[in-house]
């Protein structure tokens, strides 16, 4: 009976660990949530920041390296959704308005709107992956 | 040593218990099974609405909505696709230049056959719609293929549709290969996608009968027996891969082109889940 108990707590443990390894997303997600762009949390000890990567990236100097640079990041991430199936509607279009703003030399407009399809594709790829390992859970069950 | 054996013991157990549910519920070519998905939707669906039967799924929304099978019945006092079904009669006796016709393409000469599709071809090792089907005799005769989604395509297929209306679907899966698309167009049904996050059977399965803005969408059982349809939305009359273009554009994905195999794949399995309900097209939806 101890030895059953023993294995039953352990294999607990095991799951709640996991889910703790995860749980620097779960923070992000609160205090960006909470708090928008632009504000600071404490994780583990350290201090983070509530920036998605494409903000901090299209907080550059607004200049034609830097437009050309974002644009080609969110060309390729653009692209690795595609290869997943799971890029979304509106992710090429921003990308042409990007590559337009650019040609008029609106570099600003440009670096917002390659980072908006950046992080549109990031999210698909991010959902490609939870989609791999979680899909079959909505299936209905076998009785 | 024996709190390590212990340990480790448990974390076997944990790791077994992940990998038995997977086992049960089909995720690979290995362990899914066509059948018992099949019953599960069913039993599903009769644990949703007890008091709908299960030859009733062929009518859509309307087998399980009150209020809208009213206005339906009220629609198809008048079908909307009555033209649509003699102009697809006309087209398919019209000989093709060759003197041939789309009847010398078909078993039966295309009367009576819509429920043998989709149907797995092994030579190609690809699923073959009617659409396909129809637009591979024609091109074979030297005759240019009709567009995929509309007009037409959606005309001859409706006429043949309706040569078979009352006959059960029989959806084979005669093999792994086979197997493998069915997996393929099961997997996409249940995978959340698109800027929405949402996946077939979000609306279909748990949303089914559930208000998306002011609609009802249609359970997952019996969704692959009435088409091609006449929508009121659309105004004319359409095939099911004109459906799965504008369902995963509305989940803000970049959808696919019709015919694609992705959508190809998703009617394999589709249809699979309607074995044993009748063919009942072509229909008239909202």
């Amino acid at each position: 009976m101890k030895k059953i108990a023993m294995i039953a707590a352990v294999a607990a443990l095991s799951a709640s660990s996991l889910t703790m390894a995860q749980s620097f997303q779960e923070a992000f997600d609160m205090n960006r949530a909470m708090y928008g762009a632009g504000a600071t949390f404490e994780w583990n000890g350290a201090t983070y920041n509530t920036n998605y990567i494409e903000e901090e990236l299209a907080s550059k100097p607004a200049n034609q390296a830097n437009a050309e640079a974002l644009i080609a990041a969110a060309e390729a991430k653009y692209k690795e959704a595609q290869e997943a199936g799971f890029a979304w509607r509106d992710n090429s279009k921003y990308l042409k308005q990007a590559q337009e703003a650019l040609a008029a030399g609106e570099f600003q407009k440009a670096m917002d709107l390659a980072a908006r399809s950046h992080l549109q594709s990031r999210r698909g790829v991010e959902q490609a992956a939870y989609a791999e390992q979680n899909w079959i859970l909505a299936v209905p069950p076998v009785n | 040593m024996k709190i390590i054996k212990t340990t480790l013991l448990a974390m076997s157990v944990a790791a077994l218990s992940q990998s038995a549910m997977a086992a049960k519920t089909g995720a690979t070519l290995d362990t899914v099974d066509p059948e018992a998905d099949r019953i599960a939707l069913q039993d599903y669906m009769k644990n949703r609405f007890p008091d709908t039967p299960i030859d009733e799924y062929i009518n859509g929304i309307y087998a399980v909505d009150a209020a809208s099978r009213a206005q339906w019945e009220e629609i198809e006092e008048f079908p909307p696709y009555e033209l649509d079904l003699e102009a697809g009669e006309e087209l398919f006796n019209t000989p093709f230049a060759n003197g041939k016709s789309l009847a010398d393409c078909f078993e039966n000469g295309g009367i009576g056959i819509r429920q043998h599709y989709p149907k797995w071809d092994d030579a190609r090792k690809t699923v073959v719609t009617l659409e396909m089907a129809i637009n591979e005799c024609r091109t074979e005769n030297g005759e240019k293929p009709y567009g995929w989604k509309k007009g037409p395509i959606a005309q001859v297929s409706a006429y043949m549709a309706y040569t078979s209306r009352g006959s059960e679907f029989v959806i084979d899966i005669p093999n792994d290969d086979a197997k493998a698309a069915y997996l393929d167009g099961k997997k996409f049904y249940y995978t959340k996608r698109g800027q929405l996050n949402l996946s077939c059977a979000d609306c279909h399965l748990t949303g089914t009968n559930r208000l998306v803005r002011a609609d009802l969408p249609s359970p997952a059982l019996g969704q692959a027996t009435h088409f091609p349809v006449v929508r009121s939305k659309w105004g004319d009359i359409g095939t099911i891969h004109r459906r799965y273009e504008g369902c995963h554009r509305d989940s803000r994905s970049e959808y696919l082109k019709v015919q694609s195999e992705t959508y190809r794949n998703l009617e394999y399995f589709q249809t699979y889940m309607s074995n044993g309900l009748v063919v009942n097209g072509p229909g008239s939806r909202k």
